[in-house]
């Protein structure tokens, strides 16, 4: 090991105090916007409502008035499912980011989205699951099944998982389980209609589901930001985080938990969603730096920000009618990934 | 060989995106001989190099083959004459030794000629002259480091030129491949009087074997020559801002260089600057 | 030249002679034998439905004679169907071992890297949004994959193409242009979405001669293009320097081949759909079968229209009373394939 001269540690040192104020009051900006993103989510749509009804909505509801019962019944739960799964999708990216030390981790590239997908139709189709609180547990399965399928097939080997074979294992299993999905619905005209709806991703959810689905993600996402630690040490490789005293196989397991319970629950309540895990956690970085107790909580707080941004413009562009938020994300998603994949130098893929 | 092909550059440039690399190099290769090409890293020895294959157009000045422009011939006719190992090439996967060498015989068919007798006869005598006919059915990654560079030096061989270039061929092999691929170009070169010019990493190899050497540092060319009249303490101080101990080889009687670091030195070896 | 040097280079020369001659003769017999399964094949999606014909109702029926109701079933239904089956494969299969030799990497085909993705966004656009079918269908679909392939090689640019750099982009553009597609379907009514499905998936139902036409057309153009400037397929194969140090003109071949991959892309899906990784497959299994690494392109030609015949032949009549669409099969069977492939190329430490 190299020993730092003592030149670096007092830089480190001074970055750390001057630091924190800066990241808390990026942290706070990062709140802010996703007020106003929430704000825009309730007040956009087919019909703009005024600020004021909107906060008349909220306080003080009359069940009368047109406006407010939009507000209430329809922008409310999606505005709070987008919240949920915005957050559980940040989250899930950078940790999944964080476990397979791969720039390319994300639930949608990486087939967990599709697993959960193909589980919860066969949850719904087959065995007969009508209520969220049952179907979730299908998609957990789902995307235990396809994580554990995509991150094996791309770990064998020498090399291990580089980001080109784990979004290739990524893209054939999400097609290949697609596809499957797809055979399923089709013989069945009415799944299929709701399912070509729900697989291209939406936060248009009843506050009934949205509160069902609470919980898990709630609960994956506070495993995954006590997570920080443990990812930085694992950050600098797995021999050297083995050398610092850590458990890599309990983090990985830990990880993949949190993983699972965020991407079953999103995906079961919105339908998959692709490249928000992907892109957020790099969008972060840029801001935090590496430090991955930083980037967690940056990555709850803008991911929903951006996801809510997504639904709110998908909203406006085609209205009255509307784009669905995940081929808003898939548009949009695909420009920063794309400029992540050509900033790399062609040895590390 | 009466009329061999010569190649020289007039005051070459060359550029990676508008930063000059290589910078008004005049250079004239000696026929027949056996050149070595050092320097420190990024001092544009592999640029020279590809610039002279015709991989990398000047930014002005010219690369001249047989007293031609070489960008203004086609790429065919340069690769009748001149060929070239890159640093890096790729082999296919599961391609066998036979098949590979016989692709260096591509310059050499056209639309209706395809495949002949004297195809054959060049892709065996180039897998003879490396030592590479035991292993012609073998595929090649299965091969050792050295033996894979030596199929390589097949491959441009199969190609029938009396120029050969080939950038840094050593680099990655451990010693004794090392001296296996320089002992296979010597033989070459003696035997049917190719021209090689090869980029090199280790001073003391290129001192050994080569008649010609060129000393290169920021684009340009420090010093050439026979390396036991050119190399001196100065002149590798001047191309790799290290101070040195130049002994005898014992065995070819070149110089040898022993270099001098902070731990072990005395004062008459420091570079000037600190000493 | 010593004695004993003319002896050895002797030996050699009868050694490199016995290689070539095994190869050759390998890829004959391969190349024979896949001509008659495909045949087969083909005879066989005539043959074989839900009311089975004989050969000489056939031949009857395509002399213009027996009943009505066989030769519509013949003529009008099976043939166009089993002919674009045929196309699609070779041109899929074709366009495939192309990508990923020129790619230098077998997972650069082009249902992976977006190719059919464009081809299929376009098409779906095109009849959705326009109301176009037909050669006009066609065309857009054929524009489609140009473009996506003209964006992708120019977002993978940088100092030259990396293969694993256009590949990660190609997923990122196809990911970004199948939820076009996706998004064409939730606009249209529940009936259109069922028929666009077609350019999810990939499907040969409902095929006619109107599909057939614009098909045979590029194939008759495109195979011997294809043909022509597959000749330093080999150079290109050991990089860009060797292919020019070897008198290649590697930017004006490459521009070449990928022109005529993308084209037979475009036509194949504008036919019938991105048939899921038939493109992906038929190069690897070809090499597989030839058991060597160089660009086999009749082979896996074949290969492809030998598994788009028999995957619609399952689709139609082995899974119980629904006709699924073709491509469904061939991702089912092709998916586990490419992890299969992962997986063994990791363990050579290697592609990827």
């Amino acid at each position: 090991m190299v020993i730092a001269p003592p030149r670096d540690a007092e830089d480190t040192g001074r970055r750390r105090v001057t630091g924190r104020p800066r990241l808390v009051a990026g942290l706070l900006v990062g709140l802010l916007f996703l007020l106003l993103a929430c704000a825009a989510s309730l007040a956009f749509g087919a019909e703009s409502v005024p600020p004021g009804k909107v906060v008349t909505a909220l306080t003080d509801y009359d069940p009368t008035d047109r406006d407010q019962l939009v507000v209430r019944h329809l922008r409310l739960p999606r505005t709070l499912s987008g919240l949920l799964v915005g957050a559980a999708l940040g989250l899930a990216g950078t940790v999944m980011q964080g476990v397979a030390r791969n720039p390319l981790a994300d639930p949608g590239m990486l087939g967990i989205n599709a697993g959960a997908a193909l589980f919860v139709v066969i949850g719904i189709g087959w065995l007969g699951l009508s209520s969220f609180s049952g179907y979730v547990w299908c998609g957990f399965v789902g995307a235990l099944l396809a994580a554990l399928l995509v991150y094996g097939v791309s770990a064998v080997g020498r090399e291990g998982a580089t980001p080109v074979k784990l979004a290739l294992a990524g893209a054939t299993t999400t097609a290949a389980l697609g596809s499957i999905t797809g055979a399923l619905v089709l013989s069945d005209t009415d799944t299929f209609d709701q399912y070509r709806f729900w697989q291209v991703g939406t936060l248009s959810r009843t506050a009934d589901i949205v509160g069902q689905a609470a919980p898990f993600i709630l609960v994956g996402a506070v495993g995954a930001l006590l997570s920080g630690r443990f990812l930085n040490t694992l950050a600098l490789g797995e021999d050297m985080a083995r050398t610092l005293g850590q458990r890599v196989g309990l983090v990985r397991a830990m990880g993949a938990l949190s993983v699972v319970l965020l991407c079953g629950s999103a995906t079961a309540l919105c339908g998959p969603i692709v490249f928000v895990g992907l892109v957020v956690p790099h969008m972060v970085r840029a801001l935090t730096g590496s430090d991955y107790r930083w980037v967690l909580p940056y990555a709850a707080v803008v991911a929903p920000a951006l996801l809510l941004t997504a639904d709110v413009i998908g909203r406006l562009v085609a209205r009255p009618s509307e784009i669905q938020v995940g081929i808003v994300t898939a548009l949009l998603g695909s420009v920063p990934f794309i400029l992540l994949v050509r900033r790399w130098k062609t040895a590390e893929l | 060989m009466t009329d061999r092909h010569t190649l020289s550059t007039e005051r070459l440039v060359l550029a990676y995106d508008g930063r000059e690399v290589v910078r008004e190099l005049s250079f004239e290769v000696p026929p027949g001989r056996f050149t070595a090409v050092v320097g420190p890293n990024a001092c544009g020895k592999s640029t020279l190099l590809r610039g002279m294959a015709r991989l990398l157009a000047p930014a002005s000045g010219a690369v001249l083959l047989d007293g031609r422009a070489i960008h203004e011939l086609s790429t065919r006719e340069v690769a009748a004459r001149l060929g070239m190992l890159p640093q890096s090439p790729l082999a296919p996967e599961g391609i066998t030794v036979t098949d590979l060498v016989s692709r260096g015989r591509y310059p050499h068919q056209g639309w209706f000629r395809r495949w002949t007798a004297e195809d054959e006869t060049a892709v065996a005598e180039a897998l003879v002259a490396t030592d590479v006919a035991e292993l012609a059915a073998r595929p090649v990654d299965e091969l050792s480091g050295g033996q894979r560079q030596r199929v390589w030096i097949a491959m441009a061989l199969a190609q029938h030129t009396d120029l050969l270039l080939l950038d840094e061929p050593t680099t990655y092999l451990d010693l004794p491949h090392q001296v296996e691929v320089l002992d296979l170009l010597t033989d070459l070169n003696r035997a049917e009087g190719t021209t090689v010019v090869t980029v090199l990493h280790d001073l003391n190899l290129a001192c050994r074997y080569a008649d010609h050497l060129v000393a290169m540092r920021d684009g340009r060319i420090v010093a050439q020559g026979a390396p036991a009249e050119v190399l001196t303490e100065d002149v590798v101080a001047e191309v790799f801002g290290m101070g040195c101990l130049l002994l005898t080889d014992p065995l070819s009687g070149t110089p040898m260089v022993v270099p001098v670091g902070r731990h072990h030195c005395d004062d008459r070896h420091l570079p000037a600057e600190s000493g | 030249m010593s004695a004993v040097v003319t002896e050895r280079v002797a030996a050699a020369r009868a050694s490199v002679r016995g290689t070539r001659r095994t190869r050759q003769r390998r890829e004959v017999v391969v190349s024979a034998v896949l001509v008659v399964l495909v045949a087969a094949a083909f005879v066989g999606s005539v043959l074989y439905g839900t009311r089975t014909v004989s050969l000489g109702e056939v031949v009857e029926a395509l002399g213009g004679g027996g009943t009505r109701a066989t030769y519509y079933l013949v003529v009008e239904l099976r043939l166009p169907r089993a002919l674009t089956g045929l196309l699609v494969g070779l041109c899929f299969g074709l366009a495939g071992a192309l990508f990923q030799t020129l790619l230098r990497n077998p997972l650069a085909s082009p249902d992976v890297i977006g190719i059919s993705a464009g081809a299929s966004a376009a098409a779906v656009v095109a009849s959705v949004a326009f109301g176009l079918s037909g050669a006009a269908m066609s065309l857009s679909a054929l524009g489609g994959a140009l473009l996506a392939a003209t964006l992708i090689y120019l977002l993978a640019w940088r100092n030259g193409v990396s293969g694993q750099r256009l590949v990660l982009v190609g997923i990122g553009v196809a990911a970004a242009l199948t939820s076009v597609v996706s998004h064409m379907m939730t606009r249209s009514s529940a009936v259109v979405a069922q028929e666009a499905r077609i350019w999810l998936a990939g499907s040969l139902n409902g095929r006619t001669w109107e599909h057939v036409g614009p098909l045979l057309a590029a194939v008759v153009l495109l195979f011997p293009l294809t043909v022509a400037a597959a000749r330093s397929l080999g150079t290109l194969q050991l990089g860009d320097e060797a292919a020019s140090a070897l008198g290649t003109r590697v930017e004006r071949s490459r521009v070449a081949l990928i022109g005529c991959a993308v084209a037979l892309t475009g036509a194949a899906t504008a036919a019938a759909g991105p048939v899921g990784f038939v493109a992906f497959v038929s190069g690897p299994i070809a090499r597989r079968l030839l058991g060597r690494e160089a660009p086999a392109l009749l082979p896996s030609a074949l290969i492809g229209a030998l598994i788009v015949l028999v995957s619609d032949q399952v689709a139609q009549h082995a899974l119980g009373s629904n006709q699924f669409p073709v491509g469904m099969v061939t991702s089912i069977i092709g998916a586990p394939y490419l992890l299969w492939l992962l997986t063994r190329a990791n363990r050579k430490g290697r592609g990827g």
